[in-house]
């Protein structure tokens, strides 16, 4: 049975589809609200990274709250070891230092040039101490400055039996450090 | 030929796919003409036709990721723009009223209607039916769909669709003899 209805339709589609739309507007209604709805897609996506940033910046947080007590408390307690280390040696360096100065076996270049070359020893000394002060590997700083006190210590004790056995050698700075 | 026109349009649609802004108008334009002019039978105001587009689209876009191209772009979208405009019509029921198979008055009046009516005069009569006659009548007169897929669309049985495309033809003749 033929659907005379449905031909007259057919035939005249384009006229049914006659009409008027603001596409334009429309767009705009719909390009919002579809990013309106990425936006928490993207939150998820970014969600991962910015968890993982979160517990990060905790973790620096919480690694430099733990951290800056101990190094203060490290500061402090190499500082006092470092006072009594400088007490000590200080005190035989200071000692041994005043002896040659009044030692008339030795002329005043000879003199000089020691003092000179103990010169070293104190930049290094000094050098150890701001290192220290950063609170990095400490006990091995303080080692290393024990050492520099003995160092001069021993080449000051040298050079003074040198003096007095009256064989001291002509050239002091020979001496290797 | 075809096939070219199809492999670009896959390639728009998987532009838009990816959130490709520019291409999703592209694709929008494409269609928004068609899909309003199916908003606008189903619904008749323009005002509810544009929101039920409006929020086909964004429907449309949100869900593209789930369209595979085992159908059409366009059929994919039209059922989003129908089972949409269905929703906003809040269309719960269509009349259960089966059509006298012997009444042959509809037939017999057909060519004489349909041979004088201008297409302003049909759209109006069709304004003027019930929702669920006018419903059935666009799916299945403009839309393209035969009565076993507009059944599936509305929920009802094929021979309910049939019979109520029945009687709505015959009420908007009855119409189209008053205009």
């Amino acid at each position: 049975m033929k659907d005379h209805l449905r031909e007259f339709v057919s035939q005249n589609k384009d006229a049914f589809n006659e009409h008027s739309l603001d596409k334009e507007r429309l767009w705009g209604a719909i390009e919002q609200a579809v990013e309106t709805k990425k936006g928490p897609q993207l939150w998820n996506w970014y969600k991962p990274l910015l968890r993982m940033a979160a517990l990060l910046v905790i973790a620096i947080g919480i690694t430099v709250f733990m951290y800056q007590p101990q190094a203060s408390n490290n500061t402090l307690s190499q500082g006092n070891e470092l006072v009594n280390i400088d007490a000590h040696y200080k005190a035989i360096v200071d000692f041994q230092i005043n002896m040659i100065q009044q030692n008339t076996e030795l002329s005043t270049n000879d003199k000089d040039d020691f003092l000179h070359i103990l010169e070293e020893l104190d930049d290094e000394y000094l050098s150890l101490k701001e290192e220290l002060e950063l609170g990095i590997n400490s006990q091995k700083i303080i080692e290393a400055i024990i050492r520099n006190y003995r160092k001069k210590i021993q080449l000051m004790e040298h050079l003074l039996v040198r003096s007095q056995q009256n064989d001291f050698p002509e050239h002091a700075q020979e001496y290797n450090l | 030929m075809k096939s070219n026109s199809r492999t670009i349009h896959k390639e728009l649609i998987e532009a838009c796919k990816k959130g490709n802004r520019k291409m999703q108008y592209q694709l929008y334009a494409l269609y928004a003409d068609a899909m309003f002019a199916v908003c606008l039978r189903l619904l008749k105001k323009k005002e509810d036709a544009e929101d039920v587009l409006q929020e086909s689209f964004i429907d449309a876009f949100k869900h593209l990721k789930t369209f595979k191209f085992d159908s059409s772009f366009g059929y994919w979208l039209k059922r989003i723009v129908i089972h949409k405009s269905i929703n906003h019509l809040n269309l719960k029921s269509i009349p259960m009223v089966d059509v006298d198979p012997q009444n042959t008055w509809v037939q017999e009046e057909e060519d004489h209607y349909f041979s004088s009516v201008t297409v302003d005069q049909v759209k109006t009569g069709m304004n003027a039916l019930p929702v669920g006659y006018r419903t059935i009548m666009s799916l299945y007169l403009f839309e393209g769909y035969d009565h076993v897929e507009i059944g599936e669309i509305l929920n009802i049985s094929t021979s309910t669709s049939k019979s109520q495309y029945h009687r709505a033809k015959k009420r908007l003749l009855h119409q189209l003899s008053d205009i």
